[in-house]
């Protein structure tokens, strides 16, 4: 017979003998350790090199703290030169040289040269099916030769005059190592250490997918100037406003209604940028007859409350859509196109006037040949669609237009669209910066094809005068509000928390960074802010008092069932 | 050993093995009824604005790129030779092997499913013959009514809860992650309970998520063996009531091993709620994730892998059940 007293008195001397002598986790002390998070939303963004990153905005964010571009848009917007410490175009637009700075070095210490340049645009061209960077981040087509004069001076010849070249071209290709890459057959599957050298302010200490979290050291040689922090790491948060408030984070991007569940506790500073991202109604034009009709469209339109979807939906985190697709903030926007104010009277006598004047028992209305004036509205199925769903719903019946709802994910709401298998569809997206990629896309995007729209979008990226391009947009925008091939319903701000009493200096970069990607992690911030904190403090948590008290807890009542047990 | 012991495990084995080769079929076709295919994550719906500027042709190397061009039957029979080879490919999403994301998840889902099922296990034993002993009495009534009432909380909802109260507002326990990201650890020991802190919560969700199956499984079980003439006799020989306890459990096991090892299939169900709610680094935010992202390689491994460990599970609670209890050999 064992004795089972002796046994757990034994036992629980050891447990506590360890928790006493237990010192707890810490995260890194006496340097300037910065922690940012991308929230609920994801924290793996894949390999952040530019042949293995994952093709969505905060993949190509993650990659861009290693490598560099020629130029690069500061605070403001304006593009300021990164490895091009200069660059002129000749006045066709044809031929852009590039005179780069000769004090740069690539993370292990090689020389940067105009030949990386040159073997980088070559390699992505030849990559460009396997490629984030190729297959759809620029356009390969508009280069036609790069060559250099020197080990100095890079010459790219476009092969049209394109418009968007700096900010769409020469700001988004993140320049390679030569003598890294020129071996490499199959770049997305070269994810080894070497792959993330680059010659940018931050050098890849670590990238965990099992863990979503990444771990960069500053890059003391960095030619712009050493950053002010010296570690950053990106980790994964299940609720950030949580975590901000708890101090395991110290930075992260919110929606606005977590900005209002933070609910400011001092120390926390929230900074709002143009989101640049559109919730709009889609409509399947082509293959539906009786959308086709723009003035059922335009019905739609007068009887929606986009303003009230706002405040219902964002609750005050965006703005109301606007019948030109261009944000207001955008500088290309123009405010002199039709506008459609909520107006359900004019929308039903649109309806009337359209053929559907006959209404059913439930206030349906009906077509000509007597089926209801009803429609399959798909959206995904996270919290703010669903309730736009329903706002949709409610109003269209007010004009007496019938809603029924079909909710998905993400991927089955964009392949029943791809494969045209739907009537409307509510889609929430980025709608990019520049005209070129904005407004360009439009015929795929809605499937709206306008002759006389088509000519201007490619007039437009062809406009190497800004003037001429502003007019040529200006128009694009008049052909979008007459014709309604889409409902922009409301436009999402983005947000960001930070611990300001640690470090300051975020901001939201006007127009984006990589050609659109609205973020406040452009790389700038963490080489020109300021640490606001001698050094960081140990951090411990209750975590080893709370573990010894479960130990503790466990061992009595093994305690009390044995000894139960004995009776 | 015996000859009959033998062949039953043998016939067993051939059927969890078929049952494996329908879950692999099953497995190869499924995704590609879905809507939505794997080329959208790479570039991108073509209702975004952002990637756009992609030709025909480039789909097609893309295509080409990943076999996604070959006649189904070639696809599904290179699927098999592959899995066959443990080679799953590379993920779509990470660019890295499957099979290196898959050892990187599995040992903290085991960590967590093992511990909530062994806990849970013991936790419905100890319950539910303590209950089934004072049938009737206070103690019973209110197991009965507590536990199985917890089991109807969804539990993502029990983990949002869990992460207010004792993440937030008491702060105690970390609320995402398996770890600390970069922590520098003094000894295997504080790692050891970082590890244990963070899993704390889950763990808890899972526990309470499990319990109600055992435990009225054994409680029932119990109660009908105490009717059983040989505890009457025990109790009119005057044993102690430990060691009348101790017969009344043994002759309950069977259908409790039996029990656990059907759990796991649900436990993988739970597991994929929690660890999506908790950013918990296993395989069911693996799943969830691949999922959402329709990553074909790492879904289809992923699931042969979960299925491969439930029915492994299965069959080697059969071969103990077999063991155990002899009756249960004639299959």
């Amino acid at each position: 017979m064992v004795n089972y007293e002796k046994a757990t008195s034994i036992l629980l001397a050891i447990i506590m003998i360890f928790s006493f002598s237990f010192t707890p986790a810490i995260a890194e002390s006496s340097k300037k350790v910065w922690i940012s998070s991308w929230g609920a939303s994801g924290g793996d963004w894949g390999f952040p090199s530019p042949f293995a990153f994952y093709p969505r905005g905060p993949g190509y964010t993650m990659m861009s703290f290693c490598f560099d571009t020629l130029v690069w848009p500061n605070q403001t917007g304006d593009i300021i030169g990164l490895l091009a410490k200069s660059w002129e175009s000749t006045p066709d637009g044809l031929t852009w040289t590039f005179h780069l700075r000769d004090n740069v070095k690539w993370h292990d210490g090689t020389p940067f040269k105009a030949s990386d340049v040159i073997f980088t645009y070559n390699y992505i061209k030849d990559k460009s099916a396997v490629a984030p960077v190729g297959a759809g981040w620029y356009d390969t087509s508009v280069i036609k030769s790069i060559t250099a004069k020197d080990d100095y001076t890079v010459t790219i010849v476009l092969t049209k005059p394109y418009a968007p070249f700096i900010s769409q071209v020469a700001a988004v290709v993140p320049i390679v190592p030569e003598h890294i890459w020129k071996n490499v057959s199959e770049p997305a599957k070269f994810t080894d250490k070497m792959a993330a050298i680059g010659t940018g302010p931050f050098i890849l200490e670590d990238y965990s997918p099992d863990q979503q979290s990444y771990k960069y050291a500053a890059n003391k040689d960095y030619y712009l100037g050493k950053p002010a922090i010296d570690t950053l790491m990106f980790v994964k948060s299940a609720d950030p406003v949580i975590s901000l408030k708890k101090g395991d984070i110290n930075e992260a991007g919110l929606t606005y209604d977590q900005v209002l569940a933070l609910n400011d506790t001092g120390n926390i500073k929230v900074v709002s940028g143009d989101g640049y991202w559109v919730y709009r109604l889609r409509f399947n034009l082509p293959n539906n007859t009786i959308l086709n009709d723009t003035n059922v469209r335009k019905a739609i339109y007068y009887a929606l409350n986009c303003d009230d979807i706002q405040n219902k939906v964002l609750h005050g985190g965006g703005i109301p859509g606007n019948p030109g697709y261009v944000p207001p903030y955008s500088e290309w926007y123009n405010p002199n196109v039709t506008q459609y104010p909520y107006d359900p009277a004019k929308a039903n006598q649109m309806l009337d006037a359209a053929g559907y004047g006959k209404r059913d028992a439930d206030g349906i209305r009906l077509t000509p040949d007597g089926k209801r004036l009803e429609f399959q509205l798909l959206y995904t199925s996270d919290s703010q669609t669903q309730r736009i769903a329903e706002l949709i719903q409610s109003y269209l019946k007010a004009v007496g237009i019938g809603i029924t709802f079909k909710p998905g994910d993400m991927k089955t709401v964009d392949g029943l669209v791809g494969a045209g298998n739907f009537e409307m569809a509510i889609y929430s997206h980025g709608t990019s910066t520049d005209p070129a990629r904005m407004l360009n896309g439009f015929p795929a995007s809605t499937g709206w094809n306008d002759s006389q729209f088509n000519a201007l979008a490619k007039q437009q990226v062809s406009a190497v005068d800004e003037k001429e391009r502003k007019a040529l947009v200006d128009r694009m925008q008049e052909l979008i509000a007459d014709n309604v091939p889409t409902i922009p319903l409301l436009y999402k701000n983005v947000y960001t928390a930070f611990n300001k009493n640690k470090f300051d200096g975020f901001f939201f970069t006007p127009g984006g960074i990589g050609g659109g990607v609205p973020t406040e992690y452009n790389k700038l911030v963490f080489v020109y802010g300021t640490w606001k904190e001698a050094t960081t403090s140990p951090s411990t948590d209750g975590v080893p008092f709370l573990a010894g008290l479960a130990a503790l807890g466990i061992a009595a009542s093994a305690v009390l069932f044995w000894g139960n047990r004995k009776k | 050993m015996d000859k009959m012991y033998r062949k039953a495990v043998i016939s067993r084995g051939l059927e969890y093995a078929l049952t494996f080769f329908i879950i692999l079929t099953i497995n190869f076709f499924l995704p590609r009824v879905m809507p939505g295919g794997p080329l959208l994550s790479i570039f991108g719906s073509q209702n975004s604005d952002l990637p756009v500027v992609i030709d025909e042709a480039t789909k097609h190397r893309l295509m080409d790129y990943y076999h996604l061009n070959d006649p189904l039957y070639v696809q599904f029979i290179n699927y098999l030779i592959d899995t066959a080879h443990l080679n799953f490919g590379y993920s779509i999403y990470y660019n890295i092997p499957v099979l290196d994301i898959i050892a990187g998840r599995l040992p903290w889902t085991i960590l967590l499913m093992g511990s909530a099922l062994l806990i849970s296990t013991a936790l419905g034993i100890f319950l539910g013959l303590e209950s089934s002993w004072r049938r009737g009495k206070a103690l019973d009534r209110a197991l009965l009514i507590i536990i199985p009432s917890l089991k109807s909380i969804p539990v993502f909802f029990l983990g949002s809860l869990m992460i207010f109260i004792f993440g937030f507002r008491l702060g105690i326990f970390p609320v995402s992650g398996g770890m600390t990201p970069y922590a520098t650890y003094s000894s295997p020991l504080a790692m050891a309970i970082d590890v244990a802190s963070h899993m704390a919560l889950p763990l808890a969700c899972l526990i309470i998520f499990e319990i109600a199956g055992s435990y009225l499984l054994v409680r029932n079980v119990c109660v009908q063996q105490m009717e059983k003439p040989y505890v009457t006799m025990a109790f009119a020989r005057g044993l102690k009531d430990r060691s009348i306890k101790g017969h009344v459990l043994k002759n309950s096991m069977a259908p409790v091993v039996n029990q656990v090892a059907a759990m796991l299939s649900f436990l993988v169900g739970g597991a994929i709620f929690i660890e999506t709610v908790f950013a918990y680094p296993g395989m069911g935010l693996l799943i969830y994730n691949s999922f959402m992202e329709r990553d074909y390689p790492v879904l289809q491994a992923a699931f042969i892998v979960m299925s491969l460990c439930v029915l492994a599970c299965n069959y080697a609670a059969d071969i103990i059940c077999a063991y155990i209890d002899g009756r249960t050999r004639q299959w």
